[in-house]
């Protein structure tokens, strides 16, 4: 496992992505903003206050520059603006005359109150916003604990995997994989809890443990399917809302690939020739969690060199600003990477390069390739599986 | 993108249209709009209009499955209709279009 680390996730966007209009992505370029703007401000009514001499007195518009700074700015810079605010307040007495009267003294201790109180939001802001994304840390870290690296190589297939945290609070989360090797064959789960935030990785820890154990006792994946649908089907549902795992159960085994599919995105085979075929076609059965009886497993062939590509929904409905799809075609020259890392790193980069940015929602990628191996890595001893490096 | 809930009632049948995307920022507006039709005993029916729903993610199916159980221990049915292409293909990829079967004037969709 290798989690992309959640770098620049406020600093140092690509601009594309601070003009997305959904007003989430946007926030982090409207915060240096606010203290040209609030001071512009100033400098206007300030202006109009002298062009108007005694026509018109200004002064109480002053204390909206500070509040506009406190709900976009810093406490610092809105504690600026209020200081800009109070010394324009003042010094717009000059022209109409009444500096230091008393309607111009109860004007000035009006804005000074505002802009007090408004350095005081920005405080309250700034704190909530930090507890936020402290929380948010934890969940990314947590998530990114209880995925543990896959083997690199083991009955004769390479996997690798990657686990990228969502861009937005809202989105992180519940994604899941793990791999358990035996000599002849390899037993993959890739899942989406359907939630987010720490339950949601908590649930996650609890199906990846439970398939370990599973995975290692049942001959039988469709039974290790029925046993995660046991465990999820007694988690405790949310007042609002309900709890079930998406999960492709897959069984890799010479030249056989066997799949259970629980309501989860189809695998994506790449053939030598480079075509892409989803794996599974007949209707899914339920997410775990929700009952429901699980079909046999399909059994699929692939032949050396090929490989499987296991992903959450995170990827097919990752979208751009136009709010198109990613488009799956794309990953017919991603995954024909020189290796399967090289294939996981070009389909990610290829993400982030339609979406102009980071994706909202997590994103969990398994690439696993057939190596050929001279005496076959099916159903023989291990010492005559022989696991040779070609790519 | 934003989604907005309006709902029609008509005797002891109740029809939400559904205009928008379901994700998680907007799930609790549609169980909030169920659980609110079923505020008066007599409602036995809720129709979900979803020809609007433009986008709906694993956590909005799993918002539909909750509403469905809300309206079942209630002792009515909840039915979804004019599904576009889009949902229906979401809802059958996850294995959801029998359980969230009984669609209106949709043969093909009845679980």
């Amino acid at each position: 496992m290798r989690p992309i680390p959640p770098a620049d996730r406020t600093q140092g966007r690509e601009p594309a992505a601070g003009q997305h209009t959904d007003g989430r992505v946007s926030s982090g370029s409207t915060r240096w903003r606010g203290l040209p703007l609030a001071l512009g401000f100033i400098a206007t009514i300030l202006l109009v206050d002298v062009v108007a001499g005694t026509q018109a007195v200004l002064i109480g518009f002053l204390s909206l520059a500070p509040l506009f700074a406190a709900a976009v700015d810093t406490p610092r810079r809105t504690a600026l603006v209020s200081a800009a605010a109070i010394s324009a307040a003042v010094a717009a007495g000059l022209p109409s005359g009444m500096l230091g009267g008393l309607d111009h003294l109860l004007r000035v201790a009006v804005v000074i109150a505002v802009s007090l109180m408004a350095v005081y939001v920005a405080r309250a802001r700034t704190g909530r916003e930090e507890r936020l994304r402290r929380m948010t840390e934890i969940v990314r870290a947590t998530q990114a604990a209880i995925l543990r690296e896959p083997p690199r190589r083991a009955a004769g297939v390479q996997v690798s995997a990657r686990y990228v945290s969502a861009h937005e609070e809202a989105g992180v989360g519940g994604d899941l994989y793990e791999v358990v090797a035996d000599p002849e064959q390899l037993r993959i789960i890739v899942g989406d809890v359907c939630g987010k935030g720490l339950d949601a990785v908590r649930l996650a820890a609890a199906v990846t443990g439970a398939f370990r154990q599973s995975a290692i006792t049942r001959s039988n994946l469709t039974q290790v399917a029925c046993d995660l649908d046991d465990l999820v089907g007694r988690e405790p549902v949310p007042a609002r809302g309900t709890t079930f795992v998406t999960a492709v159960l897959v069984e890799l085994r010479g030249a056989e690939i066997r799949l259970v599919n629980c309501g989860h995105p189809a695998p994506i085979l790449r053939h030598r020739s480079g075509e892409l075929e989803e794996l599974g076609t007949r209707p899914p059965d339920r997410p775990l969690g929700l009952g429901g009886s699980r079909s046999a497993a399909t059994v699929h062939r692939w032949e050396v060199g090929e490989r499987l590509l296991l992903h959450t929904d995170g990827l097919v409905e990752a979208r751009d600003r136009a709010r198109t799809f990613f488009p799956l075609a794309a990953l017919r020259t991603c995954l024909a990477g020189p290796s399967v890392d090289a294939s996981l790193d070009a389909v990610w980069n290829a993400v982030r390069r339609h979406v102009g940015g980071e994706p909202h929602d997590d994103i969990a990628l398994l690439l696993a390739e057939r190596l050929p191996a001279t005496e076959g890595s099916g159903p023989y001893p291990r010492s005559l599986v022989r696991e040779t490096g070609a790519g | 993108m934003e989604l907005s809930t309006d709902t029609i009632r008509t005797g002891s049948a109740v029809r939400i249209r559904l205009s928008g995307e379901m994700d998680v920022a907007t799930n609790g507006l549609v169980h909030d709009a169920v659980l609110a039709s079923l505020t008066s005993d007599s409602v036995r029916q809720v129709v979900l209009d979803l020809a609007d729903l433009t986008f709906i993610d694993s956590s909005g199916m799993g918002t539909l499955v909750a509403c469905q159980r809300a309206v079942d221990v209630r002792g009515g049915t909840l039915r979804l209709a004019n599904l576009t292409p889009f949902v229906r293909r979401q809802l059958f990829a996850a294995g959801l279009l029998g359980l969230l079967g009984g669609m209106e004037s949709d043969p093909a969709g009845g679980a």
